[in-house]
């Protein structure tokens, strides 16, 4: 049918039916936008501009809950998610509030299904390109902002929601400091576009966090991503010792805990530890003080070959290279 | 003269009873009358006389008992479940003021239908005050985790639609004066500022412990540790306050005694655990209108539906193995095919083979003149308290429980509260301890009580600051800290007061598991003592503990030894009539608690009412 183009009402029944038996048939879903722009959205009067989008709009809808339908059945299924996008694109009036009141419930289900994730930042980026003013523009990834940090405290494994707060992070300090709530330390270094106390306060969450859980990766992976390039190329060279030396010195005390308690190191402390390490030395002269560190380095990964053989052969890498630099 | 107050006192007039099940929730609407018959023929029996034959007869209209007879009627057996007393529910009997009254009598008078109790003391200081059916009082009050077996049998055979059920979430400990609430997830660990960092992960750690216990990693350590004090293990184990162990081993473990064995106390607290979140964020819930008295009643409603004949107000008096005969007190028989089973506070006058109960029970049962709304969490009408050992005046050694129960929950009016205390603590020592609870109780309600009068501003070191930077409000509970100094001005007024003992042959130790002791089933009379009650199977009387679990053990058991084995308990599908009929909307009060049962895949959102047909998650 999708070749000989035979668009018309018993096709897009058909591809109903055959969606309700299997979503995955993206084939099926990419035959239904075509009967839906070729046949559907022709059929509708030209005449008036007005009931032209009225009409695409009702058409829109009853699509729309057909999707939703499947969706609430399959919510981890890509082509739906996809579909519904395009869905949404077609229609000048669609509305975003409702799009997000429909995420939040897909999030009382699952606060993890990464699908919603994504789908709440085409959303959110859609609201934004809606509104006109800038200032209403940054309130929104402000309120996103605080949405993750909930999200956070609801489930600290909820990689997704580490994963937004950091490309958030990054909008709010390129936008104009616009924001008001004076109570707020979080919104006070966004418009001070204080990297540094920034990375101080996260620095408290995030060590929270992995005091309350030391085998989440979801923690470990977001530190990973503080300490990237984003914020130590911009801070001066001191401070990002500084704050290294002290992250380390925090991860070592807890990995003395853990050791205390399960009698061998915790291997995502060594891991993150070695991570650090070796940003650590980057930063130092070359000279006798970063003898100590390296020999952590090479402590560090004597016990990672031993706990993680899997990948021993990157550390054995990482010891060569930390000898040859000395 | 002794004897006419008896009659009397026995037979309460119909019109003192509770309002039954039947009369509340009338099943017309939502079923065809072909299904459940009409109940007039349960409440008032219209035989006019005894069936003469039946395979099993059971005595006793308690929730074992009651349980039993649906699981026996549904497996085709023909039950005759007959109660000495004019009322249903026996030892776990939900009671009005005038029954408890008639109630007390007999327990004092030791009438055969009340053993297992002794030395109840009652106190009505204003008796105009109370409309003796406006109360619904349990014998023995008791929570329903939110996984539990019991509550998947009522889901599966259907009872729990006879009943409304109500979250409860709120489960504080009481410790230096003060109610405290535990942070108990994970969630709440990690957003307390409270709590230190190595506390934090210490209390993490445990609760990973709590669910991972059996799991073959940790095989040695459970079999090394696992019958030691839980005390001791976490002490040496983990980092954590006593406070805190505390709230872990006695309030969300609900353990009965100080005693209690690593392996027992690690299921205990799984089951609050794994009970969170199940129905919605509480663990628990319990039955409107009363507890083990409406479920009982539920399940001999099913019973009823399957076939089983009720007859009350009839005694019996003896048992003959020979000719499998039992003589009622009026003087009719009745031929038993198989078995007797007899709950032990109703065995025959003059029986031999009463299961020993050794172990007590102490209760105290209050109704104040206060709404006790404090202790509650928004939206719900009851809460749990519980004083860990040594937290009282009379340096008590074993916990005392306490279910609080508000108007809320359909047991007392609007502006009253009903406290049940219990603990495991024998003699005059329990019932002290019972008063010392009472008093700590009495001291914070009037402290922290907003019907006193007393408004409190809130200040500044009253509000929390959560992590991102946000504030909130502590629980209303825990001003009572720092309001120690403020004196009571008035004095609480008690409407009701009851204190009695029980007896019961379930160890406290065992309670949540319900393992019944082996002294207690003796084998189809082979070893049982000539009597009026040889060859009867009696059941343990209620356990120790206020949570409804152990109860299908016992059940399982009895069956066991009736049937043979238990492969078809309850193994009938139920997936009758009404599949597609939905129910008559969420009984009103039920929280989302109601509602989850009905639907468990509905999800409700208060922006999102439209989509509620259209969501069908896989949860």
């Amino acid at each position: 049918m999708k070749e000989s183009k035979l668009y018309s009402d018993k096709s897009l029944f058909r591809t109903g039916q055959l969606l309700n038996l299997n979503p995955e048939l993206y084939t099926i879903w990419n035959f239904r936008r075509d009967i839906l722009t070729n046949f559907k959205f022709k059929q509708i009067p030209d005449t008036d501009p007005l009931k032209k989008t009225a009409a695409l709009h009702k058409l829109i809808i009853s699509e729309l809950q057909f999707v939703q339908a499947k969706l609430s059945q399959y919510p981890k299924c890509y082509w739906i998610w996809d579909h519904r996008r395009w869905c949404l694109l077609n229609d000048s009036q669609s509305d975003w509030k409702h799009e997000l009141d429909l995420i939040s419930m897909f999030f009382q289900a699952d606060s993890r299904n990464f699908h919603a994730w994504q789908y709440r930042r085409f959303i959110i980026q859609c609201y934004k390109d809606s509104l006109s003013s800038e200032d209403a523009r940054i309130q929104v990834d402000w309120d996103e902002f605080k949405f993750t940090t909930k999200m956070i405290n609801k489930d600290i494994s909820n990689y997704s929601a580490w994963h937004n707060r950091s490309k958030l992070i990054e909008k709010l300090f390129i936008g104009s400091s616009v924001l008001k709530d004076d109570n707020d330390v979080y919104l006070q270094v966004f418009n001070a576009k204080d990297k540094l106390k920034f990375l101080r306060k996260e620095l408290d969450l995030i060590k929270t966090a992995f005091y309350t859980d030391p085998d989440d990766s979801s923690v470990w992976i977001y530190l990973k991503w503080l300490f990237g390039d984003y914020y130590i190329k911009d801070l001066p060279k001191n401070e990002s010792r500084k704050l290294l030396e002290d992250t380390i010195k925090d991860i070592d005390e807890l990995n003395e805990l853990e050791t205390e308690d399960n009698g061998f190191d915790n291997q995502w402390c060594l891991k993150s530890d070695l991570f650090l390490l070796k940003s650590l030395l980057k930063l130092l002269p070359k000279d006798d003080s970063s003898e100590s560190w390296k020999e952590r380095v090479d402590t560090i990964c004597d016990k990672l070959i031993q706990l993680d053989p899997m990948r021993k052969n990157k550390y054995r890498e990482h010891k060569l290279q930390i000898a040859t630099e000395s | 003269m002794a004897a006419s107050v008896d009659t009397t006192l026995r037979r309460p007039s119909m019109a003192e009873r509770r309002p039954s099940m039947a009369e509340r929730r009338p099943s017309m609407n939502t079923r065809r009358p072909s299904v459940i018959p009409h109940l007039a023929g349960i409440e008032d029996p219209v035989f006019p006389s005894t069936p003469e034959d039946c395979d099993v007869l059971i005595c006793g209209t308690g929730l074992v008992e009651s349980i039993l007879s649906a699981a026996l009627s549904w497996a085709g057996t023909n039950v005759l479940h007959v109660d000495s007393n004019p009322y249903y529910g026996d030892t776990t009997a939900t009671m009005t003021i005038e029954q408890i009254k008639a109630w007390c009598h007999n327990v004092n008078l030791n009438t055969p239908g009340f053993h297992g109790f002794a030395k109840a003391l009652m106190y009505i200081p204003r008796p105009a005050k109370l409309n003796s059916r406006d109360y619904s009082i349990d014998l023995t009050p008791r929570l329903l985790f939110a996984k539990s077996d019991l509550l998947s049998l009522m889901v599966k055979s259907r009872v729990y639609r006879y009943l409304e059920f109500q979250s409860i979430s709120n489960f504080h400990t009481f410790e230096n004066d003060t109610f405290g609430k535990m942070s108990s997830s994970k969630e709440e660990i990690f957003t307390d500022q409270s709590l230190s960092l190595a506390t934090k992960r210490s209390l993490m750690k445990l609760m990973k412990f709590v669910f991972e216990y059996d799991s073959e990693g940790n095989k040695q350590l459970m079999a090394e540790f696992g019958p030691t004090p839980f005390l001791k293990f976490v002490n040496d184990k983990y980092k954590l306050s006593d406070a805190q162990v505390n709230e872990l081993c006695f309030t969300l473990g609900l353990a009965p005694t100080p005693d209690i064995s690593t392996l027992a106390a690690l299921a205990r607290i799984r089951r609050y655990l794994i009970s969170f979140n199940v129905y919605g964020s509480f663990p628990a819930l319990y039955s409107k209108f009363g507890g083990p008295g409406e479920l009982s009643q539920g399940f001999c409603r099913s019973a009823a539906v399957a076939g089983a004949t009720y007859k009350l107000d009839s005694p019996i008096k003896s048992y003959d193995p020979s000719t499998q005969k039992v003589t009622f007190r009026d003087g009719t028989k009745v031929n038993v095919a198989e078995k007797v089973v007899c709950s032990a506070s109703q065995a025959p006058e003059g029986a031999k083979n009463v299961p020993e109960r050794k172990h007590q029970v102490n209760r105290l049962i209050t109704i104040v003149e206060r709404s006790c709304k404090e202790w509650f969490n928004e939206g719900e009408s009851a809460s749990v308290v519980v004083f860990p050992p040594k937290s009282l005046d009379s340096m008590n050694n074993y916990p005392v429980q306490v279910i609080i129960m508000g108007a809320g929950s359909g047991c007392c009016p609007a502006g009253q509260c009903i406290w049940y205390l219990s603990t495991i603590e024998k003699d005059q020592r329990g019932r002290k301890d019972l008063e010392s609870a009472l008093k700590k109780m009495e001291d914070s309600i009037l402290r922290e009580s907003e019907d006193g009068g007393f408004d409190v501003d809130l200040t500044e070191d009253d509000v929390i600051v959560r992590p991102d930077g946000s504030l909130s409000v502590i629980n209303s509970v825990k001003l009572g800290k720092s309001f120690k100094e403020f004196a009571p001005k008035e004095k609480l007024t008690y409407l009701f007061k009851l204190m009695f003992t029980q007896f019961t042959s379930i160890d406290p130790l065992d309670s949540h598991t319900g393992a019944p002791s082996t002294t207690s089933f003796d084998d189809n009379g082979k070893n049982s003592i000539p009597g009026p009650d040889q060859g009867i199977l009696y059941s343990q009387m209620p356990s120790t503990e206020i949570s409804y679990d152990g109860v299908l053990a016992e059940v399982r058991a009895l069956y066991t030894k009736i049937v043979g084995s238990d492969d078809d308990f309850f193994d009938v599908d139920f997936e009758d009539d009404d599949e597609n009929s939905s129910p008559s909307g969420p009984p009103a009060g039920g929280v989302g608690a109601a509602a989850g049962l009905q639907d468990e895949s509905a999800i409700i959102d208060e922006d999102g009412e439209e989509f509620k047909d259209e969501m069908d998650f896989e949860l």
